[in-house]
C-alpha cells in the first residue's frame, strides 16, 4: 500500500460510513470528538490544512433518505440535510416559491462545490459569510435536529450562535430544513457582492417580503451576511418599510438606517469601512428586487 | 491509533480496480499514485483551482475534496477516458483546434467541467459556459479560447448526433 504524502494531507483518523441515521447517532455518542462528514467541501479543506484534526469521521453520505425536496400538504417545504446544492438549484419548486434560496445556491461556489456540498453542511458550518445562513433566517426556516432520544426544532434565527458556531449539541445531527409557506403575494431576493463569482461574499443580503392588498408591505425580513459573526437582521429597516407602498427613495433611506449600527469586520476581501458603505447599495438593491418580484413587475 | 484500511472497488474509465486505502487518502492521490491516472492534476490542494476535476457518478467534482474511501462502488471518468478507440472526444478536438490550451495544466479539469455542462445542456450560451467553468482556473491561455472551444464542441456533438 502506498504511503499518504504528508504535505497538505489530513492527519490519520478513523472512518465510519453508517447506513442509517440511528447508527450515525450512536457513533456520534460513542466516539469522542468525532466529526460528521457531509459534502466535505469545508471540512476536508480544514483537515488538509490541519486547522482541525478530528480523530474520527462519521460519513453521512451512505445514509438513505436524507436527500430530498418535498412539498408537504400544509404548504411547508422540507429539504433533507444531505441534499446537495445542485439539487436545490435545479428544483423548480424552490425557484418558483423561494427565489432567494435559488439565487443563494446559484451563486454559491462553483459547479463542483454545488455537486458535492450540502444544504445541511452549509448551515451547520455557520460561516459568517456563507450564502445560506441569512437566507434561512429571512425565510423563517426551521432546522430539525436529531439525537438518539428524539428530535427538536430550532428556528433559524436561534440557530446561528456565533461565527462557525450553532445551537446544535455535539450529539445532534441536522436532518431537515423546513421552510414555511409565505402568503400568496410574497417574494424574495438574494444579492451577493464578491470579487469573483466563486469567492465568498464581501456583503450579502437576503430579503423576503409579503404584500397587503396593494403594493404595501405586510411582512418583511431583511438579513445581512458577512458583516457580523452571525446573520444580521436589520429590524430598523424592516420597521421603516412596514405598511408602506413601493417607494425607491424610502428603500434608500431604510438601507442607510440599516447599516448605522453595523461594525463589519476587515479582512483580505474588504475593509470594515467599505463593507459598511457598500452594504447600503446591496441592501437597497435586494429590497427593490424582492418588492418588484412580489408586485410581479420583475422576475 | 491502529491504522484502519479499507478495501475499495472503483470503476475508472470503464474498468474496475480494487485496492486497500487509508481513510485519509484523497481521491486525487488514489487516482494518480495508486492507479496511475495522472491526467487529473493537483494545482492548489484547497479546492480552488479545479485542475483535479473528475466526473464522479455523473457529476464533476474536485477530486482533492473527496476521500478515496468514499468512492467505493462508484464510477469515475478522468480525462484519460474521454477518447474512444484512438478518436479524440469532440471536446478534446475543439480544444486543440481553438488553441484552448497553452501549458495544459488546467485542461484535464477544464475538459471534465465542460463534459458535465454539455451532458446537462447540449446547447449552452456563452454565459452558461462561463458559469460552468467558474471552478476551473486557467493561468495562461485565458478563457476566451476555452469558451470558444466548448461552444464549437457543442455544435460538433449536436450535428454528429443527427
Ligand atoms: C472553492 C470553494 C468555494 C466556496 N464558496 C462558497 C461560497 O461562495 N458560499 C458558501 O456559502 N460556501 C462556499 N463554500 C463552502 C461550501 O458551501 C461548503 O460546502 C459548506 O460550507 C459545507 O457543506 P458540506 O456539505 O461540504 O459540509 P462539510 O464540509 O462536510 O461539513 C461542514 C461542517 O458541518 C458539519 N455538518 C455537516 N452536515 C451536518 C449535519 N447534517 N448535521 C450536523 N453537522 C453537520 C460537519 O461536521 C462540519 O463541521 C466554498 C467551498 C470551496 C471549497
Ligand atoms: S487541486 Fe483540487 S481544486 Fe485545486
Ligand atoms: S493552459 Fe495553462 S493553466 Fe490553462
Amino acid at each position: 500500500m502506498l504511503q499518504v504524502l504528508d504535505g497538505l494531507r489530513p492527519r490519520p483518523f478513523e472512518y465510519y460510513a453508517p447506513t442509517t441515521i440511528e447508527e450515525a447517532l450512536k457513533l456520534l455518542e460513542e466516539k469522542e470528538d468525532a466529526k460528521l462528514l457531509a459534502g466535505g467541501q469545508s471540512l476536508l479543506a480544514l483537515m488538509k490544512l490541519r486547522i482541525i484534526s478530528p480523530p474520527t469521521l462519521i460519513d453521512l453520505n451512505r445514509i438513505d433518505g436524507l436527500r430530498y425536496i418535498k412539498e408537504e400538504s400544509d404548504g411547508w417545504l422540507a429539504i433533507g440535510a444531505m441534499t446537495i446544492y445542485d439539487d436545490v438549484e435545479q428544483s423548480q419548486v424552490v425557484r418558483r416559491r423561494y427565489p432567494l434560496l435559488w439565487e443563494a445556491v446559484y451563486r454559491l461556489g462553483d459547479q463542483q462545490i454545488r455537486n458535492r456540498g450540502t444544504i445541511g453542511g452549509g448551515l451547520v458550518e455557520a460561516d459568517p459569510s456563507g450564502n445560506l445562513p441569512p437566507v434561512a433566517v429571512a425565510l423563517r426556516a426551521q432546522l430539525v435536529a436529531m439525537n438518539k432520544d428524539g428530535r427538536r426544532i430550532i428556528p433559524a434565527e436561534e440557530f446561528f450562535v456565533d461565527s462557525f458556531t450553532t445551537a446544535l449539541e455535539p450529539n445532534e445531527i441536522l436532518t431537515e430544513v423546513r421552510i414555511p409557506p409565505w402568503p400568496e403575494r410574497a417574494s424574495g431576493a438574494y444579492v451577493k457582492l464578491s470579487r469573483r463569482e466563486i469567492d465568498y461574499p464581501i456583503v450579502e443580503v437576503a430579503v423576503q417580503l409579503a404584500l397587503g392588498d396593494g403594493d404595501d408591505i405586510k411582512e418583511i425580513m431583511v438579513v445581512l451576511g458577512a458583516v457580523a459573526s452571525t446573520p444580521y437582521r436589520a429590524t430598523a429597516a424592516e420597521g421603516m418599510l412596514m405598511g408602506k407602498s413601493f417607494d425607491e427613495q424610502l428603500v434608500a433611506k431604510a438601507a442607510e438606517e440599516c447599516v448605522k449600527d453595523l461594525e463589519p469586520p476587515s479582512d483580505v476581501q474588504a475593509s470594515s469601512w467599505y463593507r459598511k458603505e457598500v452594504s447600503k447599495v446591496i441592501v437597497k438593491r435586494a429590497i427593490v428586487k424582492a418588492w418588484k418580484r412580489a408586485m410581479e413587475v420583475e422576475v | 491509533m491502529s491504522q484502519q484500511t479499507f478495501h475499495i472497488r472503483v470503476n475508472v474509465n470503464g474498468r474496475w480496480y480494487e485496492a486497500d486505502v487509508e481513510p485519509r487518502m484523497l481521491l486525487i492521490d488514489f487516482l494518480r499514485d495508486v492507479l496511475g491516472f495522472t491526467g487529473p492534476h493537483i494545482g492548489c490542494d484547497t479546492g480552488h483551482c479545479g485542475a483535479c476535476t473528475v466526473i464522479l457518478d455523473g457529476r464533476n467534482v474536485k477530486s482533492c475534496m473527496v476521500l478515496a474511501v468514499q468512492v467505493d462502488g462508484a464510477r469515475i471518468l478522468t480525462v484519460e477516458g474521454l477518447e474512444q478507440d484512438g478518436q479524440l472526444h469532440p471536446l478534446q478536438e475543439a480544444f486543440w483546434e481553438n488553441h484552448a490550451l497553452q501549458c495544459g495544466y488546467c485542461t484535464p479539469g477544464m475538459l471534465m467541467s465542460a463534459y458535465f455542462l454539455l451532458k446537462r445542456n447540449p446547447d449552452p450560451t456563452e454565459d452558461d459556459i462561463r458559469k460552468a467553468i467558474e471552478g476551473n482556473l486557467c493561468r495562461c491561455t485565458g478563457y476566451v479560447n476555452i469558451v470558444k472551444a466548448i461552444k464549437s464542441a457543442a455544435r460538433k456533438m449536436s450535428t454528429r448526433k443527427q
